[in-house]
């Protein structure tokens, strides 16, 4: 999967072999990854600044992860977080949240899902104030509600709406299912069935049916991706 | 190492199987106390009469004596000095006054000597059995009649004399006694039934604390103990077994929790980073050649599998912790109205690809419920995805219903997911509910059986629950039923 930009990630974990993999796995895609093994090494190397996200385990030795953050939030270091965890309970992903965390992630992931949700946070910041998102002649007109293919209005429903805007704001990067059943539906579970499927080939019939060049692609075994050349 | 230090149990609301309340009247303490002072009653009730019909009799008798010794007395006398003699001692005696009474008559009936104005009519008087007559005697020196009693001797010389004595003194004396026997029953009544509503509302409010207790960790509340005043009596005793049985139960439920988070910490781990490698060379070998390489397909089933395991792991642990009631720490206001047109919403296009349709029902404005959104969600979809896998039939409509029903206990709400598949069985179908069950037509297809599981432990922590039954003409019909809590 190729990346336009490499990010400096601080990757914080106690768990040296799975530490291990998501380093290779990061670097494999460009991204250079440091590395702590407790909370406070983390700390202190999230407060010497440049990086540019940071991936934190919740239970970690010395200083456990939502503490972390918490006393990094508290330092006013607004640095992207994901959080890594294996307790995956809805209660579980709000006091992530509440403590200071962008995103959060159950284990077992996936590495696509990791770096997926990695690159979409890093850049989340950007293009936040828009008020029209573009991607080749495809316009989203953000403050109308509107969206244009080569001057051809195209009708949406509202969710349509939010979905396109989801995968427009995240253009060039994977989107996985989870990814939009999470921000599109604001749900927490797996779906068993093929929803967002469904959901994604009706959008690709509005946005791309008797349109050159295919905007929205399928990534197989990860999720989707907006962008303007092949896919 | 993973440990799950915040214990957190929090009570939805009052399940739907919330005991009634004992009332004063039905409680076992109140009517045995009542029997109990029934029983003492009757028995102090039958020695109060018996003491009574002796007192009575025995003064009756001691009276009776009295007239018996004077008639003979006068008899007597008849006999050994005459009639004119007789008729001068009744004289005497009747104006003697006192508590007897005299006549003296003869033959045809006149009076000769004592101190009644005229023999009583046999309308004035009571007679008894063996001869003795009541009545009240209108005497020449009392202005009222003075009850009587005595008998008519008959003498030679076909003269009658009646003999008779006051009654008042015995008839006080018993009318005081029957008094003071009431007045003491009355008592005794009065002092029974306060000790037995005294006793059953101790009763019950200390059987109430324990109840109060097993509601509380019934609903998950390992660390409720019961806390009873008092020492060592048999309520304390049980008391002291409850908390010693519910802190083995919260042990038990603590190490199971210990072992289900150190479940999800060291065995989800490695399978974890075994999935994270195999995707590693999944990447080297989709970059490395242009052609596709043979390895890769065996490699994408390999992290298939381990991700439907992952997935069933990640399952059984949220039901293993709903169940323990582990979950819902944090309620809101939900609408429900918006939770089901959202699942709609994100369904019906699925419905539509696979050539049926979901319709939805529900009533007018918000539907609310104090409960844990996110869970609420999932027990729709999970509902919603079962039609959808195994009973979506073309060109047929799957109905999705939110409905609102009060009854006795509270308000409740159903959710109801209708569909004209196969259906379930009736004799399958409380099966269908337990964990990792596949009933036999769908056991091929994906899913880990644990669906319906964590729907009726949904349901569970929301006062309700679930129920199938059969869709007319064919299909199934699942509710998820849930109590409207204190919104």
């Amino acid at each position: 999967m190729d990346t336009s930009e490499q990010l400096n990630v601080l990757l914080v974990e106690d768990d040296a072999a799975a530490a291990g993999l998501v380093s290779e796995a990061l670097g494999n895609v460009g991204h250079r990854v440091a590395h702590a093994s407790d909370g406070e090494a983390g700390l202190d190397m999230a407060s010497t600044g440049g990086f540019d996200i940071l991936i934190v385990d919740r239970m970690l030795p010395k200083l456990d992860g939502l503490n972390m953050v918490r006393q990094l939030r508290d330092q006013g270091n607004r640095v992207p977080v994901l959080f890594l965890s294996a307790l995956g309970e809805v209660e579980d992903r709000v006091d992530g949240l509440r403590a200071g965390g962008d995103d959060y992630l159950v284990k077992p992931f996936a590495i696509a899902e990791l770096t997926a949700r990695l690159e979409a946070l890093a850049r989340r910041q950007l293009g936040a104030s828009d008020t029209a998102l573009t991607l080749a002649d495809l316009t989203l007109d953000l403050v109308a509600r509107t969206v244009t293919r080569a001057g051809v209005s195209i009708d949406m429903q509202p969710r349509e709406f939010v979905l396109l805007e989801y995968l427009m704001r995240n253009q060039d990067r994977v989107v996985t299912r989870r990814m939009l059943l999470e921000n599109v539906w604001n749900y927490q579970f797996d779906p068993q069935t093929n929803v967002i499927d469904v959901h994604i080939s009706r959008l690709r019939a509005k946005i791309d049916r008797g349109f050159t060049p295919a905007l929205l692609h399928t990534v197989r075994g990860s999720g989707y991706v907006m962008r303007a050349g092949d896919g | 190492m993973a440990s799950m230090n915040t214990r957190t149990h929090t009570r939805l609301r009052p399940s739907l199987r919330t005991p009634r309340q004992t009332s004063l009247l039905r409680s076992s303490a109140f009517r045995g106390a009542l029997v109990y002072l029934a029983v003492f009653l009757a028995m102090t009730g039958g020695t109060l009469a018996f003491l009574y019909s002796e007192m009575a009799r025995s003064l009756s008798q001691s009276a009776d004596r009295l007239v018996w010794q004077e008639a003979a007395v006068l008899s007597r006398l008849h006999t050994m000095q005459g009639t004119d003699a007789l008729q001068n001692f009744v004289a005497t005696r009747g104006q003697a006054g006192g508590e007897m009474v005299y006549f003296l008559a003869d033959g045809l009936g006149t009076r000769l000597a004592g101190n009644l104005a005229a023999f009583p009519t046999p309308e004035q008087t009571s007679r008894t059995a063996d001869d003795w007559v009541t009545f009240t005697a209108l005497r020449g020196d009392t202005a009222s009649g003075m009850p009587v009693r005595g008998r008519v001797v008959v003498l030679d010389d076909d003269l009658a004399l009646l003999v008779a004595r006051d009654i008042t003194p015995q008839t006080t004396q018993l009318a005081t006694l029957l008094r003071v026997f009431v007045g003491a029953m009355g008592g005794l009544l009065l002092v029974g039934l306060f000790g037995s509503v005294v006793l059953a509302r101790r009763t019950l409010a200390r059987v109430e604390i324990i109840t109060e207790s097993l509601r509380d960790i019934m609903q998950g509340r390992f660390d409720t103990r019961v806390k009873m005043a008092g020492s060592g009596d048999e309520m304390t005793l049980l008391a002291d077994q409850l908390n010693a049985m519910t802190a083995r139960v919260d042990a038990l439920m603590s190490s199971m929790r210990e072992v289900t988070d150190n479940i999800a910490h060291d065995l989800r781990t490695p399978l974890n980073r075994l999935r994270g490698q195999l995707e590693l060379v999944h990447a080297q070998l989709d970059d490395a050649s242009a052609s596709r390489d043979p390895l890769i397909a065996p490699l994408e089933q390999c992290m298939h599998d381990i991700d439907a395991l992952l997935e069933n792991f990640a399952a059984l642990l949220s039901l293993s912790r709903m169940e323990s009631g582990a979950v819902a720490r944090e309620t809101e206001d939900v609408d429900l109205n918006a939770v089901v047109a959202d699942i709609a919403e994100l369904y019906a296009p699925a419905f539509e690809e696979a050539g049926a349709r979901l319709d939805v029902v529900m009533p007018e404005g918000p539907v609310r419920i104090l409960g844990a959104r996110a869970l609420i969600s999932q027990a729709i979809a999970n509902l919603v995805e079962n039609a959808l896998k195994y009973a979506c039939v073309p060109k047929h409509a799957i109905t999705l219903e939110l409905s609102q029903r009060a009854t006795q206990t509270g308000v409740f709400f159903d959710i109801c997911v209708r569909d004209c598949g196969p259906g379930i069985a009736a004799p399958d179908r409380a099966r269908a509910k337990a964990r990792f069950v596949r009933l036999e037509p769908s056991r091929h297809l994906p899913g880990s059986g644990i669906g319906l599981s964590l729907v009726q432990a949904i349901a569970q922590v929301h006062g309700g629950e679930l129920t199938l039954r059969d869709n007319d003409p064919h299909g199934l019909v699942a509710t998820l039923t849930m109590s409207a809590g204190a919104v």
